[in-house]
């Protein structure tokens, strides 16, 4: 397992979700120093993060995300491509829309 | 007929001792890592001696800034060493177009990005395999490609700027516990700089890439 991939099974652990949980919530630390955070424990924290929303996604019963995916590295890269592009696509969409509504309304007033 | 048996055994056994060797080395590497995390050190055994590499404080952080910057200035002056410009220029003339590479290498990028996004929505085990396998062998073609660009840039002063603030960061982070006391294990940059136990030292530079350039895919 190289080192990369320890880093990201221990940042979806049980044990260090929780924590990351807790630090969010209740302030408390995760780590044994409160300052002077490493750039280790800055990736570390991203990963945190970043698993932290797709298990939000799981409990929110989101496609394509499921345990398998989070356990499998690639396979949750995919999913975050994924997830980035469908998301840009829907900021997209909006844009497109008010647009349009905008369009619609200045026909109402003119 | 009992002869075969006891073979089977031993290799049973023998394959038991592998996998437990194996779940073993995988745990304390995840242990190691995860000290690391927790507090900032990364501590590994060798040859029966415990070591570890800490994170710099603000005076050893100065002192690496003032090093690179003395190396820098030194390189600059001597007119035998060349920028990453002169040797892309160089190399270029040789037949070898390093943006060529650059530009393959962001190409590979995209279409690595359009392949995780339709291994996102496979369902199908047999399309799932194949494009990990395909997604897999892109990201083989870029390792290869960043080897062969690094290695037609490695007397650059970059590049040698690069190297030597690696290596001065680890001689300074470096030590060694004797009596229960962390000791630096060289005195000099001089002593680091020469001692031939590179596997010590390939260690002790893997913890300082993994404690400083974390978001590093290499490490």
């Amino acid at each position: 397992m190289s080192y990369m991939s320890i880093l990201r099974k221990l940042a979806r652990s049980i044990k260090y979700q929780n924590a990351y949980n807790n630090a969010e919530k209740f302030g408390l630390n995760i780590f044994k120093n409160k300052f002077d955070i490493s750039d280790a424990q800055n990736y570390f924290l991203y990963w945190c993060a970043v698993y932290n929303s797709l298990y939000e996604d799981m409990a929110m019963n989101e496609a394509y995300i499921n345990e398998e995916v989070m356990n499998n590295d690639l396979r949750t890269d995919a999913y975050l491509v994924y997830k980035k592009r469908t998301r840009n696509k829907k900021k997209d969409d909006k844009k497109e829309d008010k647009y349009i509504r905008s369009d619609m309304d200045a026909v109402v007033f003119t | 007929m009992n002869e075969p048996k006891k073979d089977i055994k031993t290799m049973l056994d023998e394959k038991i001792d592998e996998k437990a060797k194996e779940v073993l080395l995988n745990f304390q590497e995840l242990k190691g890592i995860e000290t690391l995390i927790q507090d900032n050190k990364a501590i590994f055994t060798y040859k029966e001696k415990s070591y570890r590499v800490r994170m710099p404080n603000q005076e050893e952080v100065n002192l690496i800034n003032d090093a690179r910057e003395t190396k820098l200035i030194d390189y600059i002056k001597d007119s035998k060493y060349m920028s990453e410009d002169y040797w892309r220029k160089i190399w270029k003339e040789k037949g070898v177009d390093l943006d060529l590479i650059d530009a393959e290498l962001e190409e590979i990028q995209d279409k690595m990005q359009d392949l995780l996004f339709r291994l996102a929505t496979a369902n199908l085990p047999a399309d799932i395999k194949k494009l990990t396998d395909l997604i897999e062998s892109k990201k083989a073609k870029v390792n290869e490609l960043i080897f062969k660009k690094t290695d037609k840039l490695q007397y650059a002063i970059e590049q040698r700027i690069r190297d030597y603030a690696n290596f001065y960061t680890c001689y300074l982070l470096f030590e060694e516990k004797k009596e229960d006391v962390w000791k630096q294990v060289f005195d000099k940059y001089e002593d680091f700089d020469k001692c031939n136990d590179s596997s010590l030292i390939g260690k002790a530079l893997e913890s300082t890439m993994r404690l400083m350039y974390s978001n590093n895919e290499a490490i």
